[in-house]
Formats: structure tokens, C-alpha cells, sequence
């Protein structure tokens, strides 16, 4: 008699000895080595999304060099510059005594800014000031994504060498947040190659529409200022330069403004693109107080001491997109959004200030595209 | 952002897979009696895997992704005096408010109004209730 009928029974045969094997194996692999198992599936994970990292980055650093040597004219191929442009590192000032810090940050933005236009400038000589800033503004989008790639890449060979399951696990959770905002920046590739303006372009194109046919004079580095008139109010609008890729510092201009202004102005409107929420509708408009304003901070804090130097309200008006829209080419939406926004910061004026008075409008983002 | 194609197509894949498990459960008996379809053991343990294997097939399929949708960036011209507009594909230059040449109706300053891209709006599932 064969030993499987000894086991199990008289109706035992070959197939059912492989299943029930089979299961036992299965049960017992899953008891000593699931989170081996599991760990092995989360890296398949991020490998894949590492080979997509890194096909984002190759891209856009193919169109930055296509772009500079079509746009730039360099006299030697630019590639080995770009490469170092691609690495460079910015350290943030030291915030064990905080006090201050906000103005050694502003100096060590200023200093970066001004290093990479200079570096622009040797690799795309014969590049005008607006194309410039567009190629500096593509560079930025091909660093940023390098530095994905770069993160991503040290915390997975590192979680892999080490084998250690905490590292996998929160690099596998945090995927989807890093691939949006990477697509995100590849989408700005193509906006900043082109000259289109851009989602966060709302304030500025806002700004633009109101002043439109009017003159603006320069005001501070990289900021405009222009005059007009809404329903009877005095209106100073504020903006980054255009039509090249370029945020300003609308900090120190409001700074200048205000110090320069005779007469004190009874509001000031910030119009800025803000991030949305999940299921919102993008372009929808928001208005609220305070400084609408992203970025590190430091144009923040400029803005908040000098109107509570002056008093004088402060109030916003955004424009509601995803991280990916507001650094994509505008979609129409936004577009339209703009148009409503401009009829929120009109009720605004009405309902604040009477005739005659002063009213400031600062429209803060990415003036690209636009002048 | 391109994707990696999977290797077999799955509608071929679905097919070969249903055709499979048609065969083992319609097929003749084979001469050796373990491996005859009166024995339970095996159909069962067939029929699982074709089972499971068509349903990793159709996972595949609605896994498929979505194809990107067209997008066009486009450049809106408005006459200043008359408003008369034109819509055309942005063009390497353009930014708003440039000066693009007079209007073809009344010879005002033709001028850039907007530049967005336009999409078709993908198929919308059915609103979250919330």
C-alpha cells in the first residue's frame, strides 16, 4: 500500500499531495518571510518609479541643452556646464538663534539668484534678458528634477543595502506625493522651453489686465509697478518683470512703494494662484486676509512687517489650482479664473475704500508669458 | 510620461487563457487515470489556476492606462477698439498683451489677450456624493 493512503486515505492521489504541499509551503513562506515578501514588492515599486525618475530627468536635461545651444548660441557645447548647473547645492542659513535669519536667508537668495543669472548669461551668451530668465527658470525645473531622482534613488539603495524595512516602507507611502510633484515639474519643462505662461502666472496676468495700455516703471530688482484707476480709487499694481520667466521680490517692492507713497493707501490685495484641494474645482476663486504669498518666506515676513508698520489692511485673493497646474502651462480654466478673480478684488475696493483713496494690488507668481 | 507596455497583449492573453480552461473542461480523458478529468483533484486544481489567471488577465486590463488627453496650447488675439478676436496655435514669441498686427476688421492694434491650453475633458465617472 503506498504511504499516501496511510495519510491521506483511500481516495488520495498525486494531485491532491502537490496542493496540500503546496499550501503548506505557501503558509509557512508567508510566516517567516511576508515582510521579506512585501518588502521585495514595495522595492519593485520604486524601482519602477525610479526608471520613470530618471527618464524625467534625462528629458529635461535634453531639452535644456537643446533649448540653450538653439536660444544661447554658446560658442563650445554647454553640456558639462548644464551638468554642473544640474548639481549645484543651496545651503540654508543656520536657525539655532532665530533671530534674523529671515535677512540671511533674503541675502543668500539674493546671492544664489544673482550666481545663477550670471552662470546663465556664460552658458547662453547671445540669450536676451527675457529668454534669460526663461533659460534659468528651465535649468531650475531640470535641477529640481535631478534632485528628485538624486533622493529618491540614495534612500532606496540605502534602505535596500541596509535592508531595512522602515526605510522601503516610508519611501513606498510617500510615491505617489514624489511622482506628482516631479510630473509636475516635467510638465514646466515644456512651459519654460516655449515662453507659455504658467499656472501661478494668475496674479501677474491679473495685474496685466488691469494696467493694460498703461505704462509701468521699474520699481526694485525684477519688479514693476503700474498706475490706474478703479471706480474712482487710486490703484498702484504690483508685479514681477515679463514677459521672461521671473518671480521678483514684491516684498521689497511693496517696501519701496509704501516708503515712496505720499499718501498712505487704505488696502492692500495680494493676488496669488493657491494650491487646491482634492475633488475643488480649479480656477475657482477664494479671498480672505493676509499675505498671500508661497515660496521660503522671506517676502512673507516683508510683507507682514511693512503694512503692520503702516496698518494697513491686508487682504487676498487666490486663485485655486493643483501643484502640477500652477507650474504647467495655464490651463483655461485658470485663465477664466483670472477674469473672476478680477471682479472679487473690484468688490473688494468697493466695499473697503471710498473714492479717492489709494489702493495697492500686488500680483504674486511667475510673469512668464506675460508682460 | 511614457508608460512600459506589458509584454503579451491582454485581450490575447484573456483568449488564449479562456480557450485553455474550455479545453481541460471539455476535453477527452487522457490514457493515465491521475491525470483523467473524473479526477477531482485535478480539474479542481486546473480550473483554479485558469481561473486565477483570468482574472489576473482582466485586473491587467482595467489596470490599462488611460491615454494622455490631447492638449493644445492656443493663443487668443483681440482687436483693442473692437474687440473682434482670433484663436490661433501659440506660437515661440507670444506673450500677452504683445502687439501681433492690426485687426482684418477695422485695422486696430491686434493684440494677445490670452495664451492657455485646451484640453478635452476626459470621461467623467459619476460625482462623488460628498
Amino acid at each position: 500500500m503506498p504511504i499516501t493512503q496511510g495519510l491521506f486515505g483511500e481516495q488520495v492521489n498525486v494531485w491532491s499531495w502537490i496542493i496540500q504541499l503546496a499550501f503548506l509551503a505557501f503558509i509557512f513562506a508567508y510566516f517567516f518571510y511576508g515582510q521579506r515578501i512585501q518588502m521585495a514588492m514595495w522595492s519593485r515599486d520604486i524601482e519602477k518609479a525610479l526608471y520613470k525618475l530618471k527618464l524625467m530627468r534625462d528629458r529635461a536635461r535634453e531639452t535644456s541643452i537643446k533649448t540653450v545651444k538653439e536660444l544661447g548660441k554658446p560658442p563650445t557645447d554647454p553640456t558639462t556646464r548644464i551638468d554642473q548647473f544640474l548639481e549645484r547645492v543651496f545651503i540654508q542659513p543656520e536657525s539655532m538663534d532665530p533671530a534674523g535669519v529671515v535677512w540671511k536667508f533674503d541675502h543668500l537668495l539674493n546671492v544664489r539668484d544673482l550666481s545663477m543669472k550670471d552662470e546663465v548669461k556664460r552658458i547662453a551668451p547671445e540669450a536676451k534678458d527675457a529668454t534669460l530668465n526663461n533659460l534659468e527658470n528651465l535649468l531650475e525645473a531640470a535641477m529640481d528634477l535631478n534632485l528628485i531622482y538624486r533622493i529618491v534613488k540614495h534612500y532606496y539603495l540605502f534602505g535596500k543595502r541596509t535592508r531595512s524595512y522602515i526605510i522601503i516602507a516610508q519611501l513606498h507611502m510617500l510615491l505617489p506625493l514624489i511622482m506628482e510633484t516631479a510630473s509636475a515639474y516635467e510638465g514646466a519643462i515644456q512651459a519654460f522651453s516655449m515662453g507659455q505662461p504658467i499656472g501661478d502666472g494668475a496674479g501677474p496676468l491679473l495685474v496685466s489686465k488691469l494696467i493694460r495700455g498703461r505704462e509701468y516703471k521699474k520699481i526694485e530688482k525684477d519688479m514693476v509697478v503700474g498706475e490706474t484707476e478703479i471706480e474712482g480709487r487710486k490703484v498702484y499694481v504690483l508685479k514681477a518683470e515679463g514677459p521672461g520667466g521671473n518671480v521678483g521680490k514684491p516684498g521689497d517692492a511693496l517696501m519701496t512703494l509704501l516708503n515712496s507713497l505720499n499718501q498712505k493707501p487704505s488696502l492692500v490685495i495680494m493676488v496669488d494662484a493657491a494650491l487646491k484641494f482634492e475633488g475643488e474645482n480649479t480656477g475657482d476663486v477664494a479671498e480672505g486676509v493676509g499675505a498671500a504669498i508661497g515660496g521660503i518666506g522671506t517676502e512673507k515676513f516683508k510683507i507682514e512687517e511693512v503694512t503692520y508698520k503702516y496698518k494697513i489692511p491686508l487682504f487676498a485673493v487666490v486663485i485655486k489650482e493643483s501643484l502640477r497646474e500652477a507650474i504647467a502651462p495655464m490651463k483655461k480654466e485658470i485663465y477664466e479664473g483670472v477674469e473672476k478673480a478680477i471682479e472679487r478684488v473690484k468688490r473688494i475696493i468697493r466695499e473697503n475704500t471710498k473714492e479717492g483713496e489709494t489702493v495697492i494690488i500686488a500680483g504674486i507668481g511667475n510673469t512668464i508669458g506675460i508682460a | 510620461m511614457s508608460e512600459r507596455k506589458p509584454s503579451i497583449n491582454p485581450i490575447i492573453l484573456l483568449i488564449l487563457l479562456i480557450i485553455l480552461v474550455f479545453v481541460f473542461l471539455t476535453g477527452s480523458q487522457t490514457p493515465k487515470p491521475e491525470f483523467s478529468l473524473k479526477n477531482s483533484s485535478f480539474t479542481m486544481l486546473l480550473g483554479f489556476l485558469g481561473f486565477l489567471l483570468i482574472f489576473l488577465a482582466l485586473l491587467r486590463l482595467l489596470a490599462k492606462m488611460p491615454t494622455p488627453t490631447k492638449k493644445t496650447t492656443l493663443t487668443v488675439i483681440q482687436c483693442t477698439k473692437c474687440a473682434f478676436k482670433s484663436i490661433r496655435n501659440f506660437q515661440v514669441g507670444d506673450y500677452i498683451p504683445k502687439i501681433v498686427g492690426t485687426c482684418p476688421s477695422c485695422g486696430g492694434p491686434f493684440q494677445i489677450e490670452a495664451i492657455y491650453v485646451e484640453e478635452k475633458p476626459p470621461k467623467k465617472k459619476s460625482p462623488e456624493p460628498f
